[in-house]
């Protein structure tokens, strides 16, 4: 006969499912006492002014990102994706489907609800009403902080691990939690919970479809990525095969370049431009909520400067890599092939987005004054949808481009030292 | 069959192939000769891929190079290409990076065990399969890479100076005679550029003579001696065919030291 604990000790036995690590607990813990100690020490003595107040709106800032980071933890955690032996131990174990995961659950349980409850408790604290500033921490604030960050992982494994069409709703959900919320609060909760129960349920799903196929990529540098952590032991997504599968970029001169392997894509165009709508609308989402603070604009463009640099240079380096044109610079010159077409539309790609980051920013500021959060997420929409559309992908450039292919590394003497 | 169409490449401003057209047929075992900077390695690398001419058309069993995806991959699965100075990833084993390029070129893995095992013993390398590629000596490397060309299972080589690199007298003889049965049993294609005439006379069945980056001759060993009318070794007639000037020379040289 199963035994029960007594009240108490089976809280605490629920809280230990959630915190396997006693140390969080404890630095956590002596992290508020010894604020708890400070502030009355300084208020029973009336001594440096707003300091106590301080301390305890560091000490509440400081629970509403242990309640954010408690919600990534839970997920990483436990989540076998993440840790590859537990997955291939879960492999070879008698465990199935619909069993309860045996280093604890992903799924929200008592245990997160009493530390959740707990960590709000805290910033429910009536002493830390009296001041008021940007962001002030609320009980609602930590909820939403770890409702979101949870939120937002569990969609992120159920998208590796295939049921991605769950991910893509509770994205969406989130998103327009924050977003909607702005308008009228208590959508806020509701849409949040609708993400909630969207991502546990395909988190649900994805366990039926264990062991998952572990070979969802976006191109050769993730997919090599994944190769390089496997060929190390410590593969995260990419397919098991043992310490002995060398990177294709590893073999050298000429079979990295000229050999006939190809990364297989399975993300589609449709589905890149699905992604790409969703994180602009997470982008609007969150500049809306800083959409009144300067600080939001200038950090706003510098965000987008440096993305649309990064997405332009990415884009040339993708199809540019190690494929030299045709004729080098002083060929052209003489030559007089200055533009050479076949070789040169590689660089369309990436002048289409500049133009279109520019030409979408100017239309929506000047013509249509736009709000900041519509007119950034807009650009940030354009160029991607311009990055995955145009020009030529990495695999029809190798293969059918007219180019001098060489080493892609600057020389033999720096291939054998990377190597 | 391999057919070159008007093939123009220059590097820079300086041409090295002009409007060169050549049908090799298959099987055989064709060596492209020539005195040195003809374009001779520039030819392979046309033909392999890694250059894309600025003018003419690669067509490598009724596929045209570079036009399309499909077509390039099926040339790149049926094509290997070895070049004189290949790079091997040094820090891997002989054997895992031989398994890893079988793998690349789709080869079954039981096959691709048991080639490696053959292809080792092939070329003495038995001992070092295990060994750290930087262990290796230059010779061993150059066998390693004729055994990665070799694992492809590719039906048409083509190889820069594969005989040398520091390849030994045994590693020689062994690829030699393993050139020449993979053509005449299986079917295969090999091209082959190599400077010295007497390593491939025995070899190749046909001969590519390229000077001035144009093909002077493309003949078997007979057609080149009839051509010539010297009916000596191949380096005699290589010699009246591409450089008739280097007996010459060698008397000015000498008339210069005695007086």
């Amino acid at each position: 006969m199963k035994k029960r604990l007594w009240f108490p000790f089976h809280l605490a036995a629920q809280v230990r499912r959630v915190l396997t690590r006693p140390q969080i607990v404890i630095v956590a813990a002596t992290f508020i006492v010894l604020m708890e100690i400070l502030w009355a020490t300084c208020a029973y003595f009336d001594v440096y002014g707003n300091l106590p107040l301080i301390m305890l709106s560091t000490r509440d800032r400081a629970v509403v990102v242990l309640m954010g980071a408690f919600g990534w933890f839970r997920v990483f955690w436990f989540h076998p994706l993440f840790n590859t032996e537990y997955r291939n131990w879960l492999r070879a174990s008698p465990w199935q489907k619909g069993d309860a995961l045996p280093l604890g659950t992903v799924h929200p349980c008592v245990g997160d609800i009493i530390v959740v409850a707990f960590l709000a408790l805290l910033l429910a604290d009536p002493r830390t009403v009296t001041h008021s500033d940007f962001l002030r921490p609320t009980p609602l604030m930590g909820l939403a902080m770890y409702a979101i960050s949870y939120a937002s992982v569990v969609p992120a494994t159920v998208w590796l691990t295939q049921p991605r069409a769950f991910a893509y709703v509770a994205f969406l959900l989130i998103a327009a939690a924050m977003r909607l919320g702005q308008v009228w609060a208590p959508l806020l909760p509701l849409m949040l919970l609708a993400g909630w129960a969207v991502a546990c349920k395909g988190l649900s799903d994805s366990w039926h479809l264990f062991p998952w196929d572990e070979t969802i990529h976006w191109g050769g540098r993730i997919k090599r990525r994944w190769q390089t952590m496997n060929s190390q032991g410590v593969g995260l997504l990419g397919k098991e095969t043992g310490p002995d599968r060398v990177p294709v970029s590893e073999l050298g001169w000429p079979f990295a370049t000229l050999s006939p392997w190809t990364p297989s894509t399975v993300i589609g165009k449709r589905e890149r431009l699905l992604m790409a709508a969703l994180l602009s609308f997470w982008l609007h989402a969150i500049l809306s909520i800083f959409s009144q603070k300067e600080l939001a604009q200038g950090g706003a463009a510098t965000f987008l400067v440096f993305v649309v640099t990064f997405l332009a240079i990415g884009r040339l380096a993708m199809i540019g890599g190690n494929h030299a044109p045709p004729l080098n610079l002083a060929g052209r010159l003489f030559l007089f092939r200055w533009i050479i077409p076949g070789h040169d539309r590689a660089a369309v790609p990436a002048l289409t987005i500049a133009a279109t980051a520019l030409g979408t920013a100017a239309a929506g500021h000047f013509l249509c004054e736009l709000s900041l959060p519509v007119l950034v997420s807009l650009v940030l929409m354009s160029t991607l949808a311009v990055f995955i559309l145009v020009g030529p992908d990495a695999t029809t450039w190798r293969l059918t481009a007219p180019c001098r292919i060489h080493h892609g590394l600057l020389n033999k003497q720096t291939y054998d030292q990377l190597t | 069959m391999i057919r070159l169409t008007n093939i123009t490449q220059h590097y820079g401003v300086r041409p090295v192939l002009t409007d060169l057209s050549l049908a090799i047929e298959r099987p055989t075992v064709t060596a492209i000769i020539g005195p040195n900077g003809m374009g001779k390695t520039t030819l392979l690398s046309v033909m392999a891929g890694v250059l894309s001419p600025q003018q003419g058309v690669v067509e490598i069993d009724g596929r045209i190079r570079r036009s399309t995806v499909d077509a390039e991959l099926e040339i790149r699965r049926n094509v290997v290409f070895l070049p004189d100075r290949p790079w091997l990833p040094k820090h891997r084993t002989g054997r895992e990076f031989l398994l890893n390029v079988g793998f690349i070129y789709g080869v079954a893995a039981d096959l691709m065990f048991d080639h490696a095992g053959r292809l080792f013993k092939l070329f003495s390398l038995v001992t070092e399969s295990d060994w750290p590629i930087r262990s290796y000596s230059n010779g061993q490397q150059k066998k390693l890479a004729l055994a990665s060309a070799l694992i492809t299972g590719a039906r048409t080589l083509i190889f820069d100076e594969p005989f040398g690199g520091g390849l030994d007298p045994a590693g020689i003889l062994a690829l030699k005679h393993v050139l020449k049965r993979l053509q005449q049993q299986h079917g295969y294609f090999i091209l082959i550029r190599a400077p010295a005439p007497e390593l491939i006379e025995d070899l190749a069945d046909k001969f590519v003579v390229l000077r001035q980056g144009k093909v002077v001759a493309h003949e078997s060993l007979a057609g080149l001696r009839q051509m010539t009318g010297i009916d000596g070794p191949l380096s005699d007639v290589l010699a009246t065919l591409t450089s008739p000037e280097t007996l010459e020379n060698v008397e000015n040289y000498f008339a210069g030291t005695e007086s």
